[in-house]
């Protein structure tokens, strides 16, 4: 039965590959081994978000029941969103879940996890963290999520600030990756951030 | 990837028996089609669950089409009851086949899945099995077994060419071997292959080695023929004879120690055998068998022999000697035990007196016999030589004749090759005669005369009803045109039997009827020529015919020759053809001028 999702993953390939998303430079999907069973999907930030300019890579791993069971899809670019774990990169998303459809390709679940980025839901969220803090303090947000952007997906807004707080905290003796988490957590507050570095 | 490789894979790895059978790619609950179709323009007949063109579509109560099998996986394997396109609500029970949409696919143009391969057909879906089962291009596996694979239209070429199990004549031998075992049969067992004979290195056929070595062959090396005498010698057979020549004094003494050996194991075997003997005559009707009877011959030499002894012995004493029976017995070779009683030795002394008597006349006929010996050893020395030569030129005689047998048999196998080039090329000849006459009535052009020669003879034929119509060779309206032919009955047909010559035209079924125009449409013109031989005084008798397209006989033939023709029954009347010039030597010329229109 693997057969049948390897080959309806090289039609959905060929799909993508020829789709006007691709020239547009949004989605993109890379195969991993010949096998089907495993490729690199990418998006690119949707603009007027703090994800533009970016590019978040995923990994996507197709069971043999494909397309009967969803992909399983995580993003392997760091990002800050409510509905994207900021350490593991798991997505929360009812299509990849209980809400998938086998009528849906690699190419819409691309697309739906773009429009995720545009459209977050801190109502279901996987970080709770990140989703308080855009409750919350939707400035933080979008300054640290803009800075995550240009730390990892390569955007090209830099967060001045924000990265001198890191220099400071890391002048303490802390890694440059912690610091940022810790940071990133407390709304960018120096001493809780070290406080909670140091516990 | 459900195709039809997948079922015809499983049946190459499988029992290799039913490969031909039905692909039953159509019915088989699988995924959708995945072929090339052709002009397929829109994506409404695609499957949204396999991408594939919709197999046995069915439709959800949303309006959704899918594969049976497709929705059907979906709604039981991921457990919920929604459509996959539009998530309403959908029960198992809700979706019905959309057998429109089945229609509309499978009267869709597919290319043959083996257009890669080479398979130029394009094809309606529902057509395509029965494609598949002629289709060049798939492979199949050599019916002879072979183990090879290959494309059903490399199969005629592989079976005649190439098959290791096809069945080839061996050329020697005219046996029927598979391919892979000729040069096998060739080496190891064809019997009209020359081999050479290891030991004298003569060539001969392979079936006549056997008995040359067994009999023949002056090489081989042979036991000396004393050998269950006793003679150790080995020796080529050529040397035999000299051997035997050179050995007769030795292969002698060989049978006299044989000889001493036989009379003491018989003497010790059965004591009695030589008492009993003399009572039995020669003649006796008492069944023996054989080798009774050999023995009986050898004790009555040995008996002679013994019986000359006591001559000698008796020649010796000049007063005879008182008989003892008891030292006698021992002599002879074993009276059993001293016999008591008068009347027994009575009897012994009678045999003995018998004995006596007989004795001088087989010492006389021994020294005879010893004479003609010795005065008989001039010419047996004379006569050996000429022996020796005698076998000499026997031996000579003998490999002269294996020769001359392995000659024949070379000559006869050579004799029945040369009968088979000469059906060959009787056959292409015949094949040549008819493509020569095939062409003569291709270049004529339209215009064919054909020569009745022996007009008497089918006229006689005609008249008495054996063969009342004859048929011209064929001949073509143009080189690529309509093929026809000129009938005559020479005694007219139906009402001018008797009076006429009718002749007609008949269609024939020719190579190139497809590009023609049918029914033919124009003119022939038919003429019996006057072959008067003052040019001026000739009068051709001419008719012209008009086709008429509703007449069958312009139709395109669908038998080798159209059974209708159209022209004359009454040509000519039989009465002017038969005091003129129409008919001369014998033969009678009818012309025919075909003239299409456009």
């Amino acid at each position: 039965m693997a057969n049948i999702a390897a080959a309806r993953i090289q039609r959905e390939f060929k799909e993508v590959v020829k789709s006007e998303e691709v020239e547009r430079c949004k989605i993109k999907v890379a195969l991993k081994n010949d096998m089907y069973n495993e490729l690199e999907g990418t998006i690119a930030g949707p603009p007027d978000t703090p994800y533009a300019g970016g590019t978040f890579k995923l990994e996507i791993k197709i069971p043999e029941t494909y397309p009967f069971n969803p992909p399983k899809v995580k993003f392997t670019t760091r990002i800050w969103h409510p509905n994207i774990s900021s350490v593991t990169g798991a997505i929360c998303l009812d299509i990849l879940k209980d809400q998938w459809a086998a009528a849906m390709t690699l190419r819409t679940v691309l697309l739906s996890l773009q429009a995720l980025l545009a459209a977050a839901e801190p109502d279901d969220p996987q970080d709770a963290v990140v989703a308080k803090q855009y409750k919350d303090c939707p400035e933080i947000f979008i300054k640290t999520a803009r800075h995550w952007t240009n730390i990892y997906a390569g955007g090209p807004h830099r967060e001045l600030d924000l990265e001198n707080k890191i220099t400071q905290v890391m002048g303490m003796g802390f890694d440059e990756g912690k610091a940022r988490v810790a940071l990133s957590s407390h709304n960018w507050d120096m001493e809780r951030a070290t406080e909670n570095l140091l516990s | 990837m459900a195709s039809v490789f997948d079922t015809l894979e499983q049946k190459t790895n499988g029992d290799s028996g039913s490969y031909s059978s039905n692909v039953n790619f159509l019915t088989e609950p699988e995924d959708g089609y995945d072929f090339e179709f052709v002009n397929l323009k829109d994506d409404k007949y695609d499957c949204p669950i396999c991408l594939l063109i919709l197999r046995d579509p069915v439709q959800t109560p949303c309006g959704h089409r899918f594969c049976h099998k497709c929705i059907h996986r979906w709604l039981s394997e991921s457990g919920e009851q929604r459509c996959p396109v539009d998530n309403t609500t959908v029960i198992r029970d809700q979706v019905f086949p959309d057998n429109f949409a089945k229609r509309e696919i499978l009267s869709l143009q597919v290319k043959c899945p083996k257009s890669k391969e080479g398979c130029k057909v394009i094809e309606v879906l529902k057509q395509l099995p029965k494609h598949l089962e002629a289709c060049g291009y798939v492979p199949i596996p050599c019916p002879n077994e072979c183990s090879d694979i290959l494309l059903r239209k490399d199969l005629p070429h592989h079976l005649s060419q190439i098959c290791t199990k096809r069945k080839i004549v061996c050329c020697k031998c005219g046996d029927q071997v598979t391919a892979e075992r000729e040069q096998e049969h060739l080496h190891k067992e064809c019997p009209m292959v020359t081999v050479v004979c290891q030991y004298c290195q003569l060539e001969l056929l392979r079936n006549q080695i056997k008995s040359h070595e067994e009999f023949d062959c002056q090489r081989v090396i042979v036991p000396c023929q004393y050998q269950p005498m006793g003679c150790t010698t080995r020796l080529e057979r050529c040397e035999m004879s000299q051997h035997l020549q050179e050995s007769i004094q030795q292969h002698m003494n060989l049978m006299f120690s044989i000889l001493m050996q036989l009379t003491s194991a018989v003497q010790s075997i059965a004591p009695g055998a030589l008492h009993h003997f003399p009572a039995v005559p020669q003649s006796h009707s008492l069944p023996v068998t054989s080798s009774e009877q050999s023995i009986t011959n050898l004790l009555e030499t040995l008996r002679i022999g013994v019986q000359q002894q006591g001559m000698n012995v008796l020649s010796l004493n000049s007063t005879p000697v008182p008989y003892s029976p008891d030292s006698n017995a021992s002599s002879i070779g074993g009276f059993p035990e001293p016999v008591a009683g008068s009347h027994s030795h009575g009897l012994i002394e009678r045999n003995i007196s018998e004995q006596t008597q007989v004795a001088p006349s087989l010492s006389y006929s021994s020294q005879q016999s010893n004479k003609d010996v010795e005065g008989g050893a001039y010419v047996s020395v004379q006569q050996e030589y000429e022996l020796k030569s005698l076998k000499d030129q026997n031996v000579t005689q003998d490999e002269s004749l294996a020769r001359h047998e392995h000659q024949i048999d070379e000559i006869r196998g050579r004799n029945e090759n040369h009968e088979k080039i000469v059906k060959d090329l009787n056959k292409r000849l015949k094949m040549l005669e008819s493509t020569i006459n095939e062409f003569e009535g291709r270049t004529c052009n339209g215009t064919y005369v054909w020569k009745i020669r022996n007009y008497r003879k089918y006229r006689r034929e005609a008249e008495i009803g054996d063969t009342t119509a004859i048929h011209s060779p064929p001949f073509y309206s143009h080189f690529y045109g309509y093929k026809l032919c000129i009938r005559a009955n020479l005694n007219g047909v139906d009402s001018a039997r008797g009076t006429h010559l009718s002749i007609f035209i008949h269609f024939m079924q020719g190579d190139y009827d497809d590009i023609l125009d049918w029914p033919f449409n124009g003119r022939i013109i038919l003429t019996v020529i006057d072959q008067n031989p003052e040019c001026e005084l000739r009068h051709h008798v001419v008719e012209t015919l008009i086709s008429k397209p509703n007449l069958a006989a312009f139709q395109r033939p669908n038998t080798p020759r159209n059974h209708k023709g159209f022209g004359y029954m009454e040509f000519l009347p039989i009465g002017i053809l038969d005091n003129s010039t129409y008919v001369r030597n014998d033969t009678l010329i009818i012309k025919a001028c075909i003239l299409p229109n456009g």
